[in-house]
């Protein structure tokens, strides 16, 4: 318990320290199951608890609306999730290329889509996009507006991370022999990659979360679902109850993958020490 | 000997070289040839400029003015030709620079196989044989931070060798390891002496600069003060500034 990093950045706390732990956990504990309590209450007296109001999720035309939500929630952030990833990793890099022009272009562009609303861009995506003649599918125009607003950060994510690599990793790639291109390709980026982990699965799930924008494009993603379950059977607080506890069980899928992501990373050094020895 | 090397030409020639960090002038009108199989040891106090001079000779550190020339081909400003040069300039550095993300073997099989286009089978072989060589064949397949300061060094020489490098450049190669590590990464520094290799070796170990140094040259406030074989210079050396440092650094 001990080795926890959190316990180790204080001091071990001694008995009064220990006492005013313990009556705060207390005092927190009952608290929020006084809270949760009283949430549990004023829903159940309203008739919200009742077996009636949940057994739509029971219809299995619910069930199948449900699914292609959820199908359509995923598809939506699984591409942007990795386009995003991919036109990140180029802007990042052109912000480090020795180009001026290249980087100057990138920054600006950086700087103006990173502070753009993802719902702007969504509304760019629809009423400018025709304009110019280029028709996409809501599916298109959904994906597009998450990988422009993501990628930016992103890439900035990354810049940062890769500028935290010691310098000594680029001047041992190029004394090798390795052009500056190679260097970042080869040795920089996957390092800074590794680095930049959490940040990057953090904004992943920030991604995923955008999807609900979809709600305003008609595309039938699971807010959208919630919303039209709701609207259809009277029960929206609990379609849309359902609907958070998907969007916790996806987070925290995403948040176990790359966990485990990690842990390979590190493992494969402590398993092939086990091998040496 | 000086003028033996200037009508078959030298490995290295350094003409007039200058350099600045800003408004730092740390290099003054360099001269240095240096001939095939010379062996080159550079003292001199901190911030003398002796780092920056290694740097410079492959091309890590830009000149602000003068001639670098390596194998009668002058130093190449930047691409693939500047990448070409530094495949063929080995270098070690103080803090090792192993790539953390690697193993052992990959650290050296990196450059062959990218650099090279050489096939993994033959480079792995030919990296083996070197860690064979330094004593580190044993930790081939686990990450450079699992081992110690001596290892990663000699892996870094490895890593350098497999190359096989016209010149290898050792900047301050045994300044980071704790003292129970250093005679063995000078072991190998002095055998590649032995078998012919030129170096140019910044270091704070005198006694491999009397070992093996075919010259020592002493710099201060970025210039060459004194250049002469090691019996001379710590026998006998010219300079005052030099005999200053000798008696500071030769006092323990």
């Amino acid at each position: 318990m001990t080795n926890s990093p959190i316990d180790r950045m204080f001091d071990p706390p001694g008995p009064r320290g220990r006492r005013a732990i313990r009556l705060a956990s207390i005092v927190v504990i009952a608290l929020l199951a006084g809270l949760a309590w009283l949430v549990l209450y004023r829903f159940g007296k309203s008739g919200g608890l009742d077996r009636q109001a949940w057994s739509i999720f029971e219809s299995p035309n619910v069930i199948k609306l449900l699914g292609r939500a959820l199908y359509a929630t995923v598809r939506a952030a699984l591409l942007a999730g990795l386009l995003a990833l991919v036109w990140g990793t180029a802007l990042a890099l052109m912000r480090l290329s020795r180009h001026r022009w290249l980087r100057t272009a990138a920054a600006a562009y950086v700087e103006v889509t990173r502070s753009l609303p993802t719902l702007l861009v969504l509304y760019f995506t629809i009423l400018v996009l025709p304009f110019y003649g280029l028709r996409l599918p809501i599916y298109g125009q959904l994906v597009l507006a998450l990988t422009i607003t993501n990628a930016s950060m992103i890439s900035e994510v990354l810049r940062a991370s890769m500028l935290s690599i010691p310098a000594g990793q680029l001047e041992a790639s190029l004394s090798l022999g390795l052009t500056r291109p190679r260097a970042f390709w080869y040795i920089i980026l996957p390092q800074g990659f590794r680095a930049a982990m959490p940040a990057l699965v953090a904004q992943l799930v920030y991604l995923l979360k955008g999807t609900t924008l979809g709600y305003v494009i008609s595309y039938e993603e699971l807010l959208y679902s919630a919303k039209l379950i709701g609207e259809y059977t009277n029960f929206i607080l609990q379609s849309i109850l359902v609907v958070t506890a998907v969007y916790l069980v996806l987070n925290i899928i995403l948040s176990r993958v790359s966990i485990w992501i990690e842990q390979r990373l590190s493992l494969r050094g402590a398993a092939a020490s086990s091998k040496g020895k | 000997m000086e003028t033996a090397t200037q009508t078959a030409p030298g490995l290295v020639q350094m003409r007039k070289v200058n350099k600045y960090f800003g408004s730092h002038h740390v290099l003054r009108d360099i001269d240095l040839d240096i001939a095939r199989g010379e062996v080159i040891v550079v003292v001199g106090p901190s911030g003398s400029g002796k780092s920056t001079l290694c740097r410079t000779m492959n091309g890590l550190e830009r000149i602000d003015g003068g001639a670098i020339r390596i194998d009668d081909q002058s130093m190449p400003e930047e691409g693939r030709a500047l990448a070409k040069l530094r495949s063929e300039v080995g270098m070690v550095f103080q803090q090792f620079n192993l790539f953390p993300n690697k193993t052992v073997l990959d650290n050296v099989t990196f450059a062959p196989i990218k650099v090279r286009g050489r096939p993994a089978r033959e480079a792995r072989a030919k990296a083996m044989d070197l860690l064979e060589r330094f004593g580190v064949a044993n930790q081939a397949g686990k990450f450079p931070v699992q081992l110690s300061g001596g290892q990663q060094q000699r892996v870094a020489i490895a890593r350098a060798l497999i190359m096989e490098p016209k010149l290898m450049l050792f900047d301050e190669a045994t300044s980071a390891l704790d003292p129970e590590m250093v005679r063995g990464v000078l072991e190998i520094m002095q055998q590649l002496a032995r078998d012919g290799m030129t170096m140019v070796v910044v270091t704070h170990e005198m006694g491999f600069a009397k070992a093996s140094a075919d010259r020592v040259v002493f710099m201060d406030h970025g210039q060459i003060i004194e250049t002469a074989p090691p019996q001379t210079f710590f026998g006998n050396p010219q300079s005052e500034r030099a005999r200053k440092f000798l008696s500071e650094v030769l006092r323990d």
